[in-house]
């Protein structure tokens, strides 16, 4: 393989400052010490000892640690001194923490009446991880994908700054729904005129992605209500503060658009395709070699959803089978609601084929026949 | 509620996808019921790594041949995801028990309140089966993506040698890009917006949010499954590309 011979000393060039971006923001990050207000020690020493054994659920122990940390104050006042921390945990680590070397935790220091501090672990410093894989994703999409990968970074980035915009306007007082429908509208045309550009084949997608949407909202809508949401613990939800409904809804409406958005801009780039090859073919054949399409796509698709979904509550699930929970109640609590999403995930990628179908071949073809119509002429 | 939207969903696979939607409605209950078995596995306390490959697998084969049928286009996708899920593997092992993501946070002290803790399992595996099976479904799109269309570049010009399939089935990787970045991103969005609005609602720092376990477990999924998929559009472009000549060639000595 000498791809890599081809590349120009341009991209090379670009390559490297990428490498050295990426990197130089992991470094930055593993020492940006001075950022916090709070107080960061880095172990440089861990000492531990076995404090008991137990007889643990299923037949299995559960051992007792106390660690014995000696870390290096790294930022504020007493930067530079050795702090000694002590940390229990238990080996199953289900809300505990087990530190190393070389680990940062976030600490509350007191300075007792003899002049020794005394330090408390109040968390870990997951910065530098949360950078790390950014920096690798971005590292990687730009490698693979060059400039249409680069753009790929700013449409997400972009739309994570409307996202943030929605829910700051959410906390001025306007409907979740409400926002979330305006936003879908601007991420279905942001997003898709970044991927395919602005042209007739971007807006047939946008149309269908919305017409989709819209459909599958209102179906959603409507078996929520009839069925009471029966069969789901909706109070379950994690992290829920504020009646789930509207959250739900919402919820439901920004999960499916972007599946959605995959399937329209599929079928409207392959229905152009089609019409750029052919532009004499039927309706009809269009149709069939649109379902042909959707036929492919639909089984993968539906797919990421349901594992991108239903991932999440993994270690809830284990959780509550050690505790020999009824799978029933396993069912009910936790891997419905999950179910459900992806179900109205799925219902939204199914019922957008045919509609992106009819609304491409529709428009796209109508735009042929103006310019036939306009060359004749 | 969940059988009536199970209904509709049956209903309009079969509608738009004849027998095919049917079998796909098959492989998504197959699947449903995979990942609880696999999660019943690690429950038992079966190696939680070795539990999650042997369940992605297993999903992996029933998303590719049966649904796809068993092809070229199929084996070849299926070892290419074999090689990425690897290489996530190791990747996140390292990257999954060094934030410290295992378990569970502070946030969630309302839900395991009602369970003991001490369930004799390391839940730093969990964490990384956690992650792994978020980022199978996304690899497997992907990986079929890329073969089914180097497939029909293949066909239309027989004579494409490897490195010209290859460069082809990078180009095609491209296109995918975008729209795979999204469909990841707003299905985490979707599940992510309690959570955020936890966070402004509690008013928690931006140092606080990034430094945060429950922010960092679902964070560390999104983004490891954008990396899974982008490193699977160079991983099935060669894959497939050696497939393809290298099938050609046998066909010609016989």
């Amino acid at each position: 393989m000498n791809l890599f011979f081809k590349i120009s000393k341009k991209k090379l060039l670009m390559f490297l400052i990428l490498m050295f971006i990426c990197l130089g923001a992991v470094i930055f990050t593993a020492n940006d010490y001075f950022l916090y207000n709070k107080t960061i020690a880095k172990v440089t020493d861990v000492t531990q000892t076995l404090d008991s054994s137990s007889q643990a659920l299923i037949n299995s122990t559960e051992d007792y640690y106390t660690q014995r940390l000696t870390a290096t104050v790294k930022n504020g006042e007493h930067k530079g001194k050795q702090v000694t921390i002590i940390n229990k945990y238990a080996s199953s680590l289900v809300t505990d923490e087990k530190y190393a070397k070389g680990d940062c935790l976030f600490i509350d220091l007191k300075e007792k009446s003899d002049g020794t501090l005394k330090a408390v672990s109040t968390g870990f410093k997951r910065d530098v991880y949360a950078v790390g894989v950014v920096a690798l994703f971005v590292f990687a999409i730009v490698l693979v994908g060059g400039r249409k990968g680069a753009l790929s970074v700013m449409s997400v980035i972009f739309n994570m700054l409307i996202f943030y915009i929605a829910i700051e306007l959410y906390f001025k007082g306007i409907d979740l729904f409400l926002l979330c429908c305006a936003a879908s509208v601007i991420f279905s045309v942001g997003s898709l005129s970044m991927v395919s550009g602005l042209n007739k084949k971007t807006a047939a997608a946008v149309i269908s992605s919305l017409c989709g949407t819209t459909v599958t909202i209102a179906l959603a809508y409507i078996v929520l209500k009839i069925t009471g949401g029966s069969g789901v613990r909706f109070d379950q939800m994690q992290y829920l503060i504020r009646p789930y409904e509207v959250i739900f809804i919402s919820e439901l409406l920004i999960g499916g658009l972007g599946a959605i958005m995959d399937i329209s801009i599929t079928m409207s780039s392959s229905m152009s395709e089609l019409i750029d090859k052919d532009s004499s073919i039927s309706f009809d054949s269009l149709r069939k070699s649109g379902v042909e399409i959707g036929k492919d796509i639909m089984g993968t698709m539906t797919n990421v959803l349901f594992f991108t979904y239903v991932c999440g509550c993994i270690p809830l699930i284990v959780l509550a089978m050690r505790n020999d929970t009824r799978f029933s109640d396993i069912m009910k609590n936790y891997l419905n609601l999950e179910i459900v999403r992806s179900f109205v995930g799925s219902i939204g990628i199914v019922i957008t084929i045919p509609i992106a179908i009819f609304i491409s071949s529709g428009m796209l073809k109508g735009k042929d026949a103006q310019n036939e119509k306009r060359g004749e002429a | 509620m969940e059988l009536v939207l199970a209904g509709i969903l049956l209903i309009l696979m079969i509608a738009v996808g004849g027998k095919r939607g049917a079998k796909t409605f098959a492989a998504l209950y197959i699947n449903i019921f995979t990942l609880i078995f696999t999660v019943f596995l690690i429950a038992c306390g079966v190696n939680a790594i070795a539990a999650t490959l042997i369940g992605c697998a297993v999903i992996g084969i029933v998303i590719l041949f049966l649904i796809n049928g068993v092809n070229i286009k199929t084996v070849t996708a299926f070892a290419a995801i074999a090689a990425v899920l690897i290489a996530m593997t190791a990747v996140m092992l390292y990257i999954g028990s060094g934030s410290h993501i295992q378990g569970f946070a502070d946030e969630n002290t309302d839900e395991i309140c009602w369970y003991s803790a001490e369930i004799g399992l390391d839940m730093r595996q969990v964490a990384l089966a956690m992650v792994l099976m978020g980022l199978i479904g996304a690899i497997v799109d992907t990986a079929i993506a890329i073969t089914s269309a180097l497939y029909e570049v293949y066909e239309n010009n027989p004579h494409l040698n490897m490195k010209e399939l290859f460069i082809s089935g990078m180009n095609i990787g491209k296109d995918i890009l975008g729209t795979t970045t999204n469909t990841l991103l707003f299905a985490y969005i979707g599940g992510f917006m309690t959570l955020v609005i936890w966070f402004k609602a509690y008013e928690y720092s931006f140092s606080e949010i990034i430094n945060s376990k429950v922010f960092c477990q679902e964070f560390l999924q999104i983004v490891s499954s954008g990396v899974g998929c982008v490193l699977m559009i160079p991983t099935a472009s060669v894959f497939m590309a050696y497939a393809l000549t290298h099938k050609s060639r046998s066909e010609q000595n016989v």
